[in-house]
């Protein structure tokens, strides 16, 4: 579209242009996913040594032993409970707050009521809260309430977000309000209108705000870090982190099981990828 | 993202008559009670803990036990404190390392990619892919990539002939390592604001230009930039907002050091409350902290708000 940007006119020019930007691009695009190729690699490496020398993205006797060994013999399965604890967790939390983040946006794109506008605001600037003031009393709060070390310390705080809010007011406001309106008129209660009409045509919304949650919550780090204690509460990338100090040292263990943390995402980013940046450009406002 | 209601008052409806005003007033009521799961989950988590870190930031103790309250004891005492003042430095030096770096990139690469006639989607989504990854992880690769002896970027230096940095261990290279990574792992994130907010500049500005006999460089700097001001201030606050709450390379990478050298304020905060039980002070770090953010968005709200519409 903007080929012309620096004046080129000829066919010739604008090919070598193009080429020359493709070429930055994935030269890029290599720089930010060669790491992660390294993490494959190490994850394949049967090994007693930290990492090999010199790097390889190839490792010579690749093997899956590794793989084996996290998941079938590292303390009776609990890598496996790690995996569920996760998955059950991010379900719940992505579940709960698709409902909640819907209605909330649905209120606040479509209803009139008092205190709107300075509820809104008040709503967003919790996003300029930092963690570092929050953390340590909820942290005694759920204590308080007798749910630390439960999978509802966990859950609790993620079924709401100012974001999610956002994100679905501005999708529900673009839906035409003389929908409702004929619903209404039709003789449909508020709950209806919501549950068989809001809903259903939400759902490219509600794609974009599901996959987001499903990433944050997953990849989720210092409150599950500071709620949970036992081992076998757990979620996966908390799980990852205490095993390089607390149990072995082997990097291949600690990748494989990097990897197994990270494929369900892939898989599910991949799948989604057009929803997610729609997502990220709603949530931007624009 | 705040200014766009602020002075876009929604008409004040007060009707005058009785009867439709307590009917509004009941439904009122009732969207409230609808509200109230999620509202009690944002504010609880939140607006709540931060009214009690204000209050424990005037108190001394640790997390369990007796709090004893001694007014602003806890702030002169962070005012002097030679760690609670290195590690403000180094979260201000974190972020102004970042910052520009990260925003630059990521418009020079949204840029390109808008110069593409297809594959513009696969790109965009090759350079979030390192936001989708946990940090942990991420983090773990990281320190693979920089460690010492076998690092993959040490070999590369070394190809050139450079001599090997010991990035983590080094307190000179650190915080250059730590930052490299949140420039690697966070441009992705500004591409894609930046790229919707380039598709949106319509093309007739540009057709403009050009009839005015402008080109290249010039058209970016006197049409792109000024339409992007709103996106790049959007990306602006944001940057502010995540690179001062750094925490989770740090914990992971360094648990701050070597000797302190690369301790956010937010990681001091967890280490005081969580390792030292020191809840008044790291109560008190944090609220600093918030005042300093806070002042921050404020003044870029400012900057920005004659064009930020959001």
């Amino acid at each position: 579209m903007l080929a012309n940007l620096g004046g080129i006119k000829s066919k010739r020019g604008i090919f070598i242009w193009r080429a020359f930007c493709y070429l930055i691009l994935i030269l890029i695009s290599l720089a930010t996913v060669v790491p992660f190729l390294f993490m494959f690699s190490t994850s394949l490496t049967e090994s007693f040594t930290m990492m090999s020398y010199p790097p390889t993205l190839f490792p010579d006797n690749p093997s899956l032993a590794n793989y084996w060994e996290i998941v079938f013999n590292f303390q009776n399965g609990l890598f496996l409970r790690w995996f569920f604890n996760t998955i059950f967790t991010t379900v719940c939390i992505t579940a709960g707050s698709l409902v909640l983040n819907t209605l909330a946006g649905y209120i606040f794109a479509k209803k009139e009521f008092y205190g709107k506008r300075m509820l809104f605001i008040l709503l967003l600037s919790t996003m300029m809260v930092p963690g570092a003031v929050t953390l340590i009393p909820a942290f005694l709060m759920i204590n308080k309430l007798r749910l630390f070390d439960t999978y509802w310390a966990v859950i609790l705080p993620g079924l709401a977000s100012p974001f999610g809010i956002f994100m679905m007011r501005q999708f529900i406001s673009s839906l035409p309000t003389e929908l409702i309106e004929v619903s209404k008129l039709d003789g449909a209660s508020e709950f209806r209108i919501f549950w068989s009409i809001i809903m259903p045509l939400s759902l490219p919304g509600m794609a974009a705000l599901g996959i987001f949650t499903v990433i944050n919550s997953w990849n989720s780090f210092l409150w599950p870090l500071v709620v949970l204690r036992s081992s076998t509460m757990r979620t996966l990338v908390v799980g990852l982190s205490t095993l390089k100090s607390e149990y072995i040292t082997d990097y291949g263990l600690i990748m494989a099981g990097a990897v197994l943390t990270v494929v369900p995402l892939i898989i599910l980013y991949t799948l989604f990828q057009p929803y997610f940046v729609e997502g990220l450009r709603m949530g931007s406002g624009k | 993202m705040i200014s766009k209601y602020a002075h876009k008052a929604s008409p004040r409806v007060m009707p005058r008559n009785p009867t439709n005003r307590r009917r509004r007033l009941r439904e009122t009521a009732f969207w409230y009670l609808l509200l109230s799961p999620s509202l009690l989950i944002v504010f609880g988590f939140s607006i709540v803990p931060m009214l009690w870190s204000v209050y424990y930031s005037l108190t001394k103790g640790g997390i369990l036990g007796e709090k004893t309250f001694v007014g602003l004891q806890n702030y002169f005492i962070a005012a002097n404190h030679p760690i609670f003042l290195l590690t403000m430095k180094n979260t201000a030096l974190y972020a102004v390392l970042t910052i520009p770096v990260v925003l630059f990139v990521a418009l020079v690469v949204a840029l390109i990619i808008q110069q593409l006639p297809t594959m513009q989607g696969l790109f965009r989504s090759t350079v979030y892919f390192p936001l989708i990854i946990p940090v942990v992880i991420a983090a773990n690769i990281w320190a693979y990539i920089v460690s010492r002896d076998v690092g993959p970027l040490n070999v590369l230096l070394g190809s050139f002939g450079l001599p090997r940095i010991d990035w983590l261990g080094d307190p000179a290279w650190a915080i250059p390592a730590i930052v490299l990574m949140e420039i690697w792992r966070g441009f992705g994130f500004y591409v894609i604001i930046l790229f919707a907010a380039l598709q949106s500049i319509p093309r007739e500005q540009y057709e403009a230009a050009r009839i005015d006999g402008a080109r290249g460089l010039r058209i970016i700097w006197s049409i792109t930039l000024p339409l992007l001001r709103p996106a790049l201030g959007f990306c602006f606050i944001m940057a502010t907002i995540f690179n001062f709450q750094l925490f989770d390379p740090v914990y992971v990478l360094t648990q701050g050091g070597p000797a302190w050298a690369t301790s956010t304020v937010s990681w001091y905060v967890y280490q005081q409350a969580f390792e030292a039980d020191n809840l008044g002070f790291a109560s008190t770090m944090g609220v600093v902290l918030m005042l300093v953010i806070l002042i921050l968005s404020v003044i870029q709200l400012r900057f920005f708000r004659s064009d930020v519409e959001y």
